[in-house]
């Protein structure tokens, strides 16, 4: 029991001191990373499951094998890029601040996987996000405060759609316990309306099509470090939610499977080709995150389609997203080192290169069991999708490969023009023994918690196969950087899309109402409900409501309210 | 007249006593005053704690006065009763210190603490009621004890609401005695632990009760600020600040809540309430209210107009949950009273401690005010969360109980609200969280009250930390043993199970 506790309320218990404590760098670093401790700890034995009855609504900790590899990789991600913001921020006034948020982030991330409980599990879930919203604006530039309120608007209304979903599911269920929520969803009436409020409420987190607005613009302009653990561990909550609040392995429902499919391969896909479009690189990792959730978003929908794809689905799901986990965080974490680096750095560039290289799934790479156990499962789909499905896998590799290929251009160009962030030697320790457990860390997985997930044959078919997308990916790049620049096409796509469109309209909204002399009574950047706010502002409805007050707090319409009542009273009573 | 009848007795005059005698006292016996109020604040707590052992050891508590002409004066202890008395006495004596601090070298101190002391009083016997006409003695004296206090400052400002304040209540008091003489007329004196005496005139008398019903409503309905009667409370809180805490938290708006809990749950017994049609517009009347209340709370620059508007919303979860069939939404709906209360009450202090200390009191100057007093907006950041209903505040728990037990008995629509409600808090809410941590502030700060290490005095800041803390902690420990949310749900099952 104590080590659940622990690994939770460490992090929270550090919050407040590195808040007012005064540490230097390297203490900063190691209290920061090494609130994660425990938690990989956990992560690594699986201590039995306990129950604490007097925490929140009679908490639950446990872990399965999903979790446990959950657990693993996201305790070791949020301990490296603690101890590497002690190096990134040791400059940064604000700092402090910083790791406060950091940590309860933490503690909220790691406490809503090993929670058995819906009510532990959403707590720790609202921790998260709230928590994460001070890393968000840290910097507080104008892009910062605008990434920071898209991204509260949207997570308050995710929020408030998957707590829709849990209370339906919960009521259906009559038990607090996840494991019960699956069943009950398979089983319940209305299962339509609290599957697609759950998938849009946890979508919200998970980078999902069309809810991850927010992710292009919140994930580059955090810190390094807060970067790599939203998109490498954060964004898997909602995976997680996915999990837990779905039918998966209690019954099949292909039709959401083949809607999960639909939209995991257009994120895939449509992530790739707006992330090829930008100009920082941070904001082209933010999309490769959304494609790669695109990918795990095909194969949680395939788990969806029978009982038996849920089997091969889920170790498959949980390698995937470890491997994702670290080398996403890998990749962000190398973008400060990059640029803190000597340009042209061989090493950097190599360290980078095989980071991406793992996610794309090259041969030797973690990424080449994920790919594998992608392959597997997707033979799973629905009759209509499976052909499909095959079709795109190799596609979506050539995707990933020309989207990486071009963050590792943009990062080449970029290295050595930032050096106030930590020295490349400080920044390059955690992330070298980061990188090296991007190497080792998925076979390890796979034997160490019995995935199961075969070693895909060394064979020269199998090589060329997974090479070949990569290859041609880099063939493409490289002809494509042989046109003279002044002859190359380029559409100028803002970071976050459509959200923009979104944002001109509220904007010429709210224009249209000041040039019509509207009031605007709204305080603080969190306009919430900018529409529906005015609405009841405007000066009419105002005016209708303060005079119907104004007329009830006059004594003589009181007095003439009461008599009339009273003279109503005495007649009824005749 | 033994011990187990004489407490409940001596618990309304724990603060009676000190009340009186302090209007005898002289204006600058300051000492005296401080000492013979936290004497009977610590006396009542001690006293109803030791009297929820007895209940639970299964003791009875019962004091009985014949008053005449078959009218009874009954004070009887039972679970319901005690969950209003706790949240009553702990909240007075964080408010009695609070007021000290507060009114420190004010003038008129004599005339406000002996009010206040009365008050208490008032709202204890509303809790230790034990049938109808009790209660309804108790609940016009509330009215009469508020007065003073609402007016205290004595502008012009404060007399009109003071006037308003009358109003409203007398005439909603006018009302309800109507409808108690009616129901005195139905069924006797109505104890509160035998329901069934309604339910046997159900079948000839239907419409009767059913009119009846909404008379009473309407008579409680003032107090407990259903719209449209809700006209008062916004009003009222040109009151010194520990006054509205009070006011917002226990004493008034709390004595209509529970009034409704009372005669829905005890006078006519949920059963025939649900039989006779009252419920469903009972819910409907109090979903209007929560978004009405939050839409106009949305508008509103002044902080403490602000707060109060959110009482008015927060107030109607309370007969929301009253108003639906079922142990769930009962025991959220009893939770929430003691969890409403225990938030706003660090709210008011929270806007009470900035007013004093800065003399900020709208809205729009809060920026960067956290930085200035962190603790008090540390506090606030919690209870404001709570209101939202996030967890593991208070807020998140009563909600939680409320929405399940809508969807128990099929109800989607009130889930709706419950969410609409969230997202209304949270768009009136954050802005001032956010403003106060991540804001620059516009300029240098007035300062009125300096404490020398503190960033307010002590007595200002102790009760604000302790009602922040109890409202996380109430949350975070829902489920034990100690807890509102325990009682509440014994209460609710008892009900159920009747």
């Amino acid at each position: 029991m104590m080590i659940w506790l622990v690994s939770i309320f460490l992090p929270l218990v550090l919050a407040p001191v590195v808040l007012f404590g005064g540490f230097r760098s390297g203490w900063y670093g190691a209290i920061v990373g090494g609130a994660a401790l425990p938690a990989f700890v956990a992560g690594l034995l699986a201590p039995a499951t306990a129950e604490i009855p007097w925490l929140l609504l009679e908490s639950s900790f446990g872990l399965d094998q999903t979790r446990q590899a959950l657990l693993s990789f996201t305790a070791l991600l949020w301990g490296f890029a603690g101890i590497y913001a002690g190096s990134y921020l040791r400059n940064d006034p604000s700092r402090k601040s910083f790791g406060f948020f950091f940590l309860l982030a933490m503690a909220g991330n790691l406490g809503l996987i090993v929670s058995q409980d819906v009510p532990g599990f959403y707590t720790y879930f609202v921790l998260m996000t709230f928590a994460s919203y001070g890393m968000v604006i840290h910097a507080r530039t104008r892009e910062a405060l605008r990434a920071g309120r898209i991204y509260l608007i949207m997570s308050i209304m995710g929020e408030i759609l998957l707590l829709a979903g849990i209370y339906f599911v919960v009521a259906a269920a009559d038990s607090f316990l996840l494991e019960d929520m699956g069943p009950a969803l398979g089983a319940m009436e209305n299962r339509n309306v609290a599957l697609s409020l759950l998938l849009a409420g946890f979508g919200v987190k998970a980078g999902a099509i069309p809810l991850y607005f927010w992710l292009p613009l919140a994930h580059p302009v955090a810190p390094t470090p807060a970067s790599a653990v939203l998109s490498g561990a954060m964004i898997k909550a909602g995976l997680l939610g996915w999990i837990h609040f779905s039918p998966a392995g209690s019954a099949a429902v292909p039709g959401w499977s083949g809607i999960l499919i639909a939209a995991g391969l257009l994120a895939a896909f449509g992530a790739v080709v707006i992330g090829l479009f930008q100009n920082d690189s941070k904001t082209n990792l933010a999309y490769s995150s959304i494609s790669q959730m695109g990918l795990m978003t095909v194969l949680f929908g395939t788990g969806l389609a029978s009982m038996e794809a849920w089997e091969t689905a889920a170790p498959a799901l949980a390698l995937y997203a470890w491997n994702h986990g670290l080398a996403k965080g890998a990749l962000f974490l190398g973008v400060g080192v990059a640029l803190a680096a000597r340009r042209g750095n061989p090493w950097v560039t190599a360290g980078l290169a095989f980071a991406a290289l793992s996610i794309a799934g090259a041969p030797l790479t973690g990424g080449e069991f994920t790919k594998y156990g992608l392959k597997e499962t997707v033979v799973f789909a629905p009759d209509g999708w499976r052909n499909t499905v095959l079709w795109l896998l190799p596609l979506s590799a050539l995707g990933t490969s020309l989207l990486l290929g071009r963050f590792l251009w943009l990062c080449w160009h970029k290295m050595g023009t930032a050096k106030e962030q930590g020295s490349a030697r400080t920044l390059g320790t955690p992330w070298v023994v980061l990188l090296g457990l991007v190497a080792v860390g998925v076979p390890f997985a796979n034997t160490y918690l019995g995935m199961g997930i075969p070693r895909p044959s060394l064979g020269f078919g199998s090589f060329v196969e997974a090479i070949g997308p990569i290859a041609a990916g880099a063939a493409i790049l490289a002809a494509a950087a042989r046109i003279p620049a002044r002859k190359r096409y380029f559409p100028n796509v803002p970071p976050g899309d459509f959200i923009v469109v979104f944002e001109r309209l509220v904007t010429f909204v709210r224009e249209t109402w000041r040039k019509k002399g509207l009031p605007d009574v709204t305080h603080g950047p969190i306009n919430f409900v900018p529409i529906v706010d005015r609405l009841i502002t405007m000066e009419g409805t105002r005016g209708i409501m303060d005079r119907v007050e104004r007329r009830l707090g006059a004594w003589n319409v009181v007095g003439v309210l009461i008599a009339l009542i009273a003279l109503g009273f005495y007649f009824l009573l005749i | 007249m033994t011990l187990n009848e004489s407490l409940p007795l001596i618990i309304v005059a724990s603060s009676l006593v000190p009340g009186l005698i302090i209007f005898f006292l002289a204006e600058h016996q300051a000492t005296a005053r401080t000492i013979l109020n936290m004497f009977g604040a610590v006396l009542k707590m001690a006293l109803i704690l030791a009297v929820y052992y007895g209940i639970l050891r299964g003791n009875e508590y019962e004091f009985r006065y014949d008053i005449g002409v078959d009218l009874e004066f009954v004070l009887r202890v039972d679970l319901l009763s005690l969950l209003f008395a706790i949240l009553s006495s702990i909240l007075w004596l964080v408010t009695t210190v609070y007021a000290i601090g507060y009114l420190e070298g004010s003038p008129f101190r004599r005339r406000f603490f002996g009010f206040f002391s009365i008050c208490v009083t008032a709202s204890t016997g509303i809790a230790l009621s034990g049938n109808i006409v009790t209660f309804f003695i108790f609940y016009e004296f509330l009215t009469l004890a508020t007065y003073p206090l609402v007016v205290h400052r004595g502008t012009e400002k404060a007399l009109q609401a003071g006037r308003t304040y009358l109003w409203y209540t007398i005439g909603g008091g006018t009302v309800l005695f109507v409808g108690v003489v009616w129901l005195f007329v139905l069924g006797g004196s109505m104890e509160f632990d035998r329901t069934g005496v309604l339910a046997g005139l159900a079948e000839d008398h239907s419409r009767q009760l059913r009119i009846l019903f909404w008379v009473l409503i309407a008579g409680l309905g003032v107090k407990a600020a259903l719209v449209p009667l809700h006209g008062w409370l916004p009003i009222a809180m040109v009151a010194p600040a520990p006054v509205s805490a009070l006011l917002h938290a226990v004493a008034v708006v709390k004595a209509g809540a529970f009034g409704i809990v009372r005669l829905v749950y005890d006078v006519y017994g949920i059963e025939l309430a649900d039989a006779l049609g009252l419920l469903t517009p009972l819910a409907v009347i109090a979903t209007v209210t929560i978004i009405y209340g939050s839409m106009r709370a949305l508008a509103q620059d002044d902080l403490k107009r602000r707060l109060a508007y959110s009482t008015v919303s927060q107030l109607s979860y309370i007969a929301l949950g009253t108003a639906i069939v079922g142990v769930t939404a009962s025991t959220g709906a009893l939770a929430h009273l003691v969890h409403q209360g225990v938030m706003k009450i660090t709210l008011f202090f929270c806007a009470g401690n900035i007013a004093e200390t800065l003399g900020v009191h709208k809205v729009s100057e809060l920026n960067g005010v956290g930085r200035r007093m962190p603790v008090t907006m540390a506090a606030f950041t919690i209870a404001a969360f709570g209101m939202i209903g996030l967890p593991p505040v208070a807020g998140f728990v009563s909600k939680w109980y409320l929405g399940l037990g809508a969807l128990e008995v099929g109800s989607a629509w009130i889930v709706a609200v419950l969410l609409a409600s969230s997202a209304l808090n949270a768009s009136y809410f954050l802005p001032i969280v956010y403003a106060a941590w991540f804001r620059e502030p516009d300029g240098e700060w007035k300062t009125y009250r300096t404490a020398r290490y503190l960033e307010t005095p002590w007595m200002l800041l102790g009760p604000t930390v302790a009602t922040a803390v109890l409202s996380l902690a109430i949350g975070l420990f829902a489920v034990t043993q100690w807890s509102p949310l325990e009682m509440a749900r014994q209460i609710a099952e008892e009900l159920y199970s009747k």
